[in-house]
């Protein structure tokens, strides 16, 4: 039998006594088939540990949606926090002003969370369904449960608005690295929200430090007149110096 | 125990493993505090023990247990929370009365998973470089041991044929990312 058909079954665990021995064989006297044999078995135990992580990460989604929303006391404090901003913001405007800003710094500067133009919240009202509570949830700062709200409903009715919804979320939680492969789906299709994902694609990248991948957006938003197109002008100018 | 609910526990329903994390996690977080965890802690030993359940429903394990879900769950749960315990020990006196509480669950064991090797968490690296539909047909296949039919269904695959050389570029990318 073929090496390779070999290696199959031998993963599919489903070798005969014959074909057993003639694996063993080949093992044991054939180094590059051992080699190949050790990449398949390595492969296996890496995709479980990457499923493992998935699965956790969805677990504390869905955990997220039991946690009560923690609140600070910080009264007690108040005074001195405030004192101690005050001191905190002169002292980085000074530093800020005299260096060129960051990534991290330009996207803390330009990105605020979109707002909710899908689903309007009316205080008050009894009845809370899924796409209430998902909304609340954003409206109110909550992300963390806004996002896994959101890929529950993605998942059951494939709203593209829920993918950027989700991806603006993420990214308050810091999470650019998950928002990217949202928003570029989103991009995708043909929701009218759709022009909007550009620019906080641009965002994301410049979150993780690929200022190239930003640029390249920047640059379309500004030739095509897209959202945000004077922000994304004077945005590309700010890292354009350094 | 219940097909319907091992066949949920195997697949990437997200709903439905939504619905059974749900289902027992109140029972459980009630039921941990006679060992003294807080909510907290009892929240993350759920979660492990949920994934346990979910790596036996993947192996096959599970459609061989004869008790239901959550008295298997609970098994997996005790046993956690009893290692937690332990590892606590060393701060404060364990007490292994504990262990002769009488309740429904049988401990279950479970063993641990191996770290990974140096020579995997190298492959991890190139792994991960990969998109996502390349990793998520490689651990259909590899990890989750999955036929090319069921990875027809679940990805959402034309065909068998795709999915097969769907599975042969990434492969061959992944090969290529280690050479370089």
């Amino acid at each position: 039998m073929k090496k390779d058909k070999l290696i199959e079954k031998y993963l599919q665990n489903t070798l005969n006594t014959e074909e057993r021995i003639e694996f063993d064989t080949l093992l044991q006297n054939d180094a590059e088939f051992k080699e190949e044999v050790s990449f398949h078995d390595n492969l296996k135990r890496v995709t479980e540990e990457d499923h493992d992580d998935e699965f956790r990460s969805m677990l504390s989604d869905f955990e997220a949606e039991h946690q009560p929303r923690k609140v600070f006391k910080l009264q007690q404090y108040s005074k001195w926090l405030v004192a101690a901003s005050v001191i905190l913001i002169a002292g980085l405007t000074y530093v800020l002003t005299l260096s060129n800003p960051t990534s991290q710094e330009l996207f803390a500067a330009n990105f605020q969370p979109y707002e909710n133009v899908v689903h309007p919240i009316v205080r008050g009202t009894e009845e809370q369904d899924q796409k209430t509570k998902a909304f609340i949830a954003y409206e109110t700062g909550d992300y963390k449960l806004a996002v896994s709200l959101f890929s529950d409903l993605y998942e059951k009715d494939k709203q593209p608005y829920y993918l950027f919804y989700k991806a603006n979320a993420l990214l308050k939680l810091e999470k650019a690295n998950e928002a990217i492969p949202l928003l570029k789906e989103h991009l995708k299709t043909r929701d009218t929200l759709k022009e909007k994902s550009a620019w906080y694609l641009a965002l994301a990248y410049l979150k993780i430090d690929d200022k190239k991948s930003a640029q390249l957006l920047l640059e379309d938003i500004i030739k095509s007149k897209k959202y945000k197109a004077s922000e994304a002008e004077k945005l590309l100018g700010k890292f354009e110096k350094d | 125990m219940n097909k319907k609910e091992v066949d949920i526990l195997r697949s990437d329903d997200r709903l439905g493993i939504k619905s059974l994390y749900n289902a027992h996690r109140a029972a459980f977080l009630n039921f941990g505090k006679r060992y003294g965890l807080d909510q907290d802690q009892l929240a993350d030993v759920y979660q492990e023990a949920f994934l346990a359940l979910r790596k036996h429903a993947v192996s096959g394990k599970l459609a061989e247990v004869k008790s239901g879900l959550k008295t298997y769950l609970f098994g997996i749960g005790k046993y956690l929370i009893f290692d937690l315990l332990k590892k606590e020990k060393k701060h404060t006196e364990y007490d292994s009365n504990l262990h002769s509480n009488t309740d429904d669950y049988e401990e279950t064991i479970i063993s641990e998973t191996p770290e990974l090797t140096k020579e995997q968490q190298l492959l991890r690296t190139y792994f991960k470089e990969l998109g996502k539909k390349c990793r998520q047909v490689l651990t259909f296949f590899y990890y989750r041991g999955l036929s090319i039919e069921e990875i027809v269904q679940q990805g959402g695959y034309e065909n068998a044929n795709t999915v097969k050389a769907q599975k042969s570029r990434c492969l061959k990318t992944l090969k290529q990312l280690i050479k370089s």
